[in-house]
């Protein structure tokens, strides 16, 4: 009955035994052979090592709070089964209005016009969600600034919809690997817009704080209105924009845009930004 | 009886999410974010990726919540989600070539063991070297292997559930199971560490 390999109990079966899930006959012919054989005794004892290390391990804890995240998505979700379906309902009625009316319609020559009169432009709404990289830089500096920027990040934020893409994640992950060792990463950021999602680090070196942006290029974020300076980091053609006592390093790879924000004349920036296009 | 009382209070609660309650997610959210987020974090070896999965596990979770039956577990139904969460992501790091195998080398860790002789608490410092060396050796898994050692071994499941969530017969899992111990213990030996380590 019991399966045996060089005389010795097989591996699944002093799996199963040590956790007690054995037949109680079968069981006590094992315990029996465990009487007398030190090979699978000690085989016993190492499953009974590894379970007491993993008994013993230590939870992760949680680096940020992720009910915000998770409610916000939620939110934006129901929004948007209200949406669809309001739309479709709308449709539905449009459709029954149209096949009533179309008899007496197809005289007022004017209808087709509004119709497309109607056709939304993305224009507005691109620009509503463009990011502006030279508002942050300049609101380290003034609070005032910033607060406006945080304001419209907000705004921003509850406008957008869609759920967390994987391209995001990995990019984020990816990020994250690359930045040098001396930095920590205090917090992360999924940015969200219409079009696509970005990602944003606050990273702290010796009391300094460094911010990282990294969007996709098709994402309309921009400097705008701040005069680029040429930057050349190791063999990236970088730009450099500077307001105050700050200073932010941008960067387009063609596929991704980053940029790195932090105090003026601080090494970091240009480590971090060496790292993030060097590793590509 | 209190596991009845759980999963009674369990239910009223995804009735009420169901329903749009908003508090009563909250509560699932808050009751069940542990597990998941271990398991997301065992499974991927790393801390922000293992964030990640818990906060899309939840939204899929609450997308899902009017298909779950009431005759099933309700933990056994968010490892499943947790657990099919990350073999996507696993399988997709893999296809591209970004999956953590584990890579450290066994001297590596012999030498962190040796070092870390003789420091203060010296027990303590040698568990979490270890435990740090079983969690990287689980990354050059099998995923099933990995997966049937972590929730019998860090989740405390039975056979039963987690062949419920790895939709596989416990036979299947008892197999995965001792594949999975015998291949971290022949690494254990192999790196040098045996039971006469433990014992010491």
């Amino acid at each position: 009955m019991m399966k045996k390999q060089n005389n010795h109990i097989s591996y699944e079966r002093l799996s199963k035994y040590f956790d007690g899930e054995i037949a109680a006959p079968e069981q006590k012919t094992i315990e029996e052979h465990l009487r007398h054989c030190s090979f699978c005794s000690r085989g016993l004892r190492q499953f009974q090592e590894l379970h007491t290390i993993a008994e013993q391990s230590t939870d992760p804890k949680l680096t940020r709070d992720l009910w915000s995240d998770i409610e916000h998505q939620i939110n934006l979700r129901n929004k948007d089964e209200y949406s669809s379906f309001t739309f479709k309902k709308w449709m539905v009625a449009a459709a029954i209005s149209v096949i009533m009316l179309a008899g007496g319609w197809w005289l007022a020559g004017e209808f087709f016009d509004g119709v497309k009169s109607h056709n939304a432009a993305s224009v507005t709404y691109v620009n509503q969600f463009a990011f502006d990289y030279g508002l942050y830089l300049s609101g380290l500096d003034n609070p005032k600034i910033m607060k406006r920027f945080n304001e419209g990040y907000k705004k921003q934020t509850v406008e957008t919809k869609g759920t967390v893409d994987s391209t995001a994640l990995q990019a984020r992950n990816r990020l994250i690997k690359r930045l040098p060792r001396e930095i920590s990463v205090m917090s992360t950021y999924l940015l969200e817009s219409g079009c696509c999602q970005g990602n944003q680090f606050i990273l702290e070196h010796d009391g300094q704080k460094v911010t990282v942006f990294q969007q996709p290029q098709k994402h309309p974020s921009e400097f705008t209105g701040y005069h680029k300076k040429h930057a050349k980091i190791d063999t990236a053609d970088c730009s450099r924009v500077d307001a105050g006592d700050h200073t932010a390093l941008e960067f387009d790879s063609g596929e991704s845009k980053y940029v790195v924000v932090g105090r003026k004349n601080d090494p970091m920036l240009a480590a971090i930004m060496h790292r993030l296009t060097d590793s590509r | 009886m209190k596991n009845k009382m759980e999963q009674g209070s369990t239910e009223s609660l995804v009735r009420s999410a169901r329903n749009g309650d908003g508090a009563a997610f909250k509560t699932i959210y808050e009751r069940y974010y542990q597990p998941v987020y271990r398991t997301a974090y065992r499974l991927l070896g790393e801390r922000m990726g293992a964030e990640d999965i818990t906060q899309e596990v939840f939204i899929k979770i609450h997308r899902k919540l009017d298909s779950f039956d009431f005759n099933a577990s309700f933990q056994t139904w968010c490892y499943r989600i947790t657990v099919n969460t990350c073999y996507d992501i696993m399988r997709k790091q893999k296809r591209r070539g970004r999956y953590n195998k584990g890579s450290v080398e066994p001297d590596f860790y012999e030498s962190k063991l040796q070092s870390s002789k003789g420091s203060e608490p010296e027990d303590n410092l040698n568990r979490k070297v270890l435990t740090e060396i079983i969690e990287d050796k689980l990354q050059a898994m099998h995923e099933d292997l990995k997966t049937a050692f972590v929730l019998r071994e860090f989740e405390q499941l039975s056979y039963s559930d987690i062949a419920n969530i790895m939709e596989c017969s416990e036979g299947t899992v008892a197999s995965r199971l001792a594949r999975a111990r015998s291949q971290l213990t022949k690494y254990l030996t192999k790196i040098g560490i045996d039971h006469s380590y433990f014992n010491q």
